[in-house]
């Protein structure tokens, strides 16, 4: 059974159309990669599955349950984990916080238990924070453990907000842009991150990537956009060889 | 100074994390215990205004420099917290339980102000705070039912345990107390998973919505405990002016609370305390130079508040961090010196960012 | 009859005081618009103002015109001064940092103010003073209340036609716009947003003068100052027209519930319509909802 499943989802702003009509199912395990140029509405398609935005039309299914209305902090618990295009940490916490701000979707300690930092609080937060070490450990980021996010360099950063996501202990993950921002060997390195992520944790992976390289690495599909509707669907390369997205890329028919 | 190794995530949970942090606040503390034996009823007085001050701090730094909503309101949860606790106590209720009602009634006053202020943030928050507060004000001047109108009323002087709680002694020991239990509340919450919350919507609410956590409810929690703890300050506050008025609670009051925990330093407890501090000592000092001033300066009636505004405008212009931040580098500089780089507590070159989407 | 005629002077009344919140108001959204940030020493700017003109007219005995002229020249002035000393400094630090530095800058002007002109409310004769306009036989209308109302009109006239049609005002709608596209254009973005307080500390200063006839000049006359904030969210605190309107909205609720509502109604009008459009109609009434994109 497809974890995932988008079925005629569209959004409009005012008038604008940005997706209209598109449809897709995500298998367990898989890396499925989504493709377009700017203004394509791949950033509006992961806003409405992190329920951000809410469809104007159109059902999405996660793991046989419909998951169209559900409030969008609930997302998180559900076993669905984002991180985002230009980066969302939390700046003026460590390292170590913001991965353990992952880790809330997990947490069930009352109000009045956590005023009074009762022992069943402090046994939750070092089982939370062995998570969260065991994610340092994974993404090999130890030395910045106690550092402020604002000061870490950007690739680093990059990093991080993987391992926040990955603290959620998601089934599902998105990744908006998981290469922009970083230099080649930045991007080959996340490209290891990923497959790690894919074959190590099991966890299925829905990305949003512009660097063809990156898709081609890591993508068992790849899905690809044009003004919010679906030109092409298969591997890497059947999309890639496929005229539509060769003319909605380069603007006119091959030779 | 060499961090201790840490062997346990235990470790990090505790309050005071190296021997020599335990014992200098157990020091503090033995010494906050036997001022009273030692200094002038005068002095006793003010450090219990003091410590007023201090509970209010933690609680607005809990909401402005944790959770990043800023209140300019808060005297209106001082006032609520005062009027509760002291009518209360008129009608005969013991102090132990009148002054933990208060709390908990000006912490209901805080989620039903929260509530509906839950999609504002930054500007229309602190307008609509700023709104609120003057239509309590406005409440606590004209209900002469409940509040006695402008000329207020006296408080009762309250016994614990068949203790008078009087005088400057009387508010001294009782406001420690309860400032002690509230630092304590406050870092426990910040070491919870719901302080890590709150930072987390002050930092990105986008994100923190996506982590899980739940934005509408963490911040009317954030608002209640703040307007709670603020409150608890307030029931203290009434003992500590012995008669009630509602004029002391009015805009300036909401103002220099906030102004606490900018002038200590947006997110820490330590710069909670700072900010009260220097908001009583500052009056003092001016009164120990008011004669000396030239121009007739020292009897104008407006030198504190524009003190207060020249030391905020300075503070926000040149160290937005506060004494605490001021603090920290000091530390940093003691801690590295000769080597200390100048560069090191350099701000970064900012540019304008939008607010408007946040 | 003689209800209807009340309840005209009553609306009138609130259009003139609402003129004056919708004056500032203006100040406000100007400066939101352009920097994002909100001055909370809007009245103060006001009330220096209205000094500012006392010292012209009332003291050294100037023309009325004259001297009204040189005010709002000069607190103009100190508008750009105070954006080139101290805001452009602050530029990039959280909003509510800027906030509460203006509300520090308003506690320095009240006491500059106290210091420089005293504690003692003033003001001077101008030619609306105590004079009235009757409409027929039975409507009389104050001609301080109504100068008010025809000075807030030519006034957004003015400015109306500066921000249309001048190059300077296009160049401050452009830079409000988007800052670094016109930075790239080659407009003096810096420059620009200090010319842009001050309009609006001069916009703050025609609103004092206008205010005279009808009320004292004191150095607590800046909290009309927090009124205005009502006016702004109402009209959506980014709309110029909206912070007009609203502010008319605000002056006719609140005279009229201080006319038909029990004592202390009044003083809290301003502040409850505040809440209930913060709470019902966030955008205002000429707003938008816009979203952070992620």
């Amino acid at each position: 059974m497809s974890i995932f499943v988008a079925d005629e989802i569209a959004m409009n702003f005012g008038g604008i159309r940005a997706v209209e009509g598109v449809s897709f199912a995500v298998e367990p395990g898989e890396v499925f990669s989504i493709i377009g140029p700017n203004g394509a509405g791949k950033t509006t398609i992961f806003n409405m599955i992190s329920r951000i935005y809410t469809p104007s039309a159109g059902r999405m299914m996660f793991d046989g349950a419909d998951i169209t209305n559900v409030p969008p902090h609930t997302i998180a618990s559900l076993g669905i984990a984002r991180t985002f295009q230009n980066i969302e940490l939390f700046a003026n916490a460590s390292l170590l916080q913001n991965l353990l701000i992952g880790r809330h979707c997990h947490s069930k300690v009352g109000l009045l238990a956590q005023l009074g930092f009762t022992s069943a609080v402090r046994d939750a937060e070092i089982a939370h924070r062995e998570k969260a070490e065991e994610v340092i450990e994974f993404l090999g980021v130890q030395r910045y453990r106690d550092q402020l996010i604002a000061n870490l360099p950007y690739g680093v950063r990059k990093v991080v907000e993987l391992g926040r996501a990955l603290c959620i202990e998601p089934r599902l993950l998105l990744l908006d842009e998981p290469s922009s921002g970083l230099n080649v060997e930045e991007t080959e390195e996340m490209g290891h991150w990923i497959g790690d992520i894919r074959r190590d944790l099991g966890v299925t992976i829905i990305m949003v990537e512009h660097d063809m390289k990156l898709v081609h690495m890591v993508s068992d599909r790849v899905l690809a956009l044009a003004s919010g509707r679906i030109l092409a669907l298969g591997t890497s390369s059947e999309v890639q060889n496929d005229p539509e997205v060769i003319r909605a890329y380069i603007g006119g028919a091959p030779a | 100074m060499i961090a201790p190794f840490k062997v346990s995530y235990r470790q990090d949970l505790l309050l005071a994390k190296t021997p020599a942090a335990k014992a200098s606040y157990a020091v503090l503390l033995v010494a906050l215990a036997v001022i009273p034996l030692v200094m002038g009823e005068f002095y006793v007085g003010e450090l219990g205004g003091l410590f007023i001050f201090a509970i209010a701090g933690v609680g607005l730094m809990l909401l402005t420099g944790y959770t990043g909503l800023v209140s300019l309101g808060h005297a209106a949860f001082l006032g609520i917290g005062a009027y509760a606790h002291a009518i209360m106590l008129a009608q005969g209720l013991p102090f132990l339980i009148s002054l933990p009602m208060a709390g908990v009634i000006t912490a209901a006053f805080g989620v039903a102000i929260g509530v509906p202020t839950l999609r504002m943030s930054g500007l229309y928050l602190a307008i609509s705070t700023l709104a609120f507060g003057s239509i309590i004000g406005t409440v606590l001047q004209k209900w002469d039912a409940l509040t006695g109108g402008f000329d207020g009323f006296a408080v009762r002087t309250p016994t614990i345990l068949g203790w008078k709680i009087q005088g400057a002694m009387g508010t001294y020991y009782t406001s420690l107390i309860v400032l002690v239990l509230v630092i304590w509340l406050a870092l426990n919450i910040l070491r919870a998973p719901l302080g890590r919350a709150m930072v987390a919507i002050r930092d990105s609410e986008i994100s923190a919505q996506s982590m899980g956590i739940n934005l509408a409810v963490t911040k009317s929690i954030a608002f209640g405990v703040s307007a709670g703890i603020t409150g608890l300050a307030g029931g203290l506050y009434a003992h500590y002016v012995r008669h009630l008025a509602p004029d002391s609670f009015d805009i300036l009051l909401s103002i220099q609370l906030v102004t606490i925990v900018f002038i200590g330093g947006l997110g820490s407890m330590h710069g909670a305390i700072f900010g009260a501090v220097f908001m009583r000592l500052l009056p003092q000092a001016i009164a120990m130079v008011r004669d000396d001033l030239p121009f007739g300066l020292g009897r104008t009636p407006g030198l504190e508040p524009s003190l207060f505004g020249l030391i905020l405008v300075l503070v926000i212009m040149f160290e937005p961090g506060g004494i605490n931040g001021r603090w920290m580098k000091l530390k940093h500089w003691c801690k590295s010196f000769p080597l200390h780089r100048r560069a090191a507590s350099r701000r970064q070159k900012s540019y304008a960012k939008s607010e408007r989407l946040r | 009859m003689e209800s209807v005629v009340g309840l005209l002077q009553l609306i009138i009344n609130g259009a003139a005081t609402g003129c004056i919140y919708g004056l500032i108001a203006l100040g406000f959204v100007l400066i939101y618009k352009a920097t994002e940030m909100v001055n909370f020493a809007q009245g103060e700017i006001m009330m220096l103002g209205g000094f500012a003109a006392y010292t012209f007219v009332g003291i050294f005995g100037m023309n009325y015109w004259v001297g009204s002229g040189l005010a709002v020249l000069a607190t103009a002035a100190f508008g750009y001064l105070l954006d080139a000393v101290v805001l452009r400094r602050v530029i990039g630090q959280p909003q509510f940092a800027v906030v509460m530095l203006t509300l520090g800058l308003a506690f320095i002007f009240r006491a500059g103010a106290g210091i420089a002109w005293g504690y003692d409310s003033v003001a001077f004769v101008t030619p609306f003073t105590n004079s009235i306009v009757r409409f027929g036989d039975t409507l009389v209308l104050g001609a301080d209340n109504l100068s008010i109302i025809f000075g807030t009109l030519v006034l957004c006239g003015v400015l109306y036609l500066f921000f249309s049609r001048t190059r300077l005002g296009i160049a401050m709608q452009a830079s409000s716009q988007n800052q670094l596209a016109a930075y790239y254009m080659g407009i003096p973005v810096r420059r620009v947003f200090s010319l842009i307080w001050a309009i609006s500390a001069g916009v703050a200063a025609v609103a004092a003068i206008l205010l005279v006839p009808v009320q004292m000049v004191d150095v607590n006359s800046g909290i009309v100052g927090f009124k205005a904030f009502a006016a702004a969210v109402l009209g959506g605190f980014g709309s110029i027209p909206g912070a007009l309107v609203g502010g008319v909205v605000v002056g006719v609720v609140e005279q009229l519930a201080g006319f038909y509502l029990p004592t202390g109604f009044q003083e809290v009008t301003s502040n409850i319509v505040l809440l209930a459009v913060l709470i019902l109609r966030p955008q205002g009434l000429f707003g938008q909802v816009i979203r952070k994109r992620v």
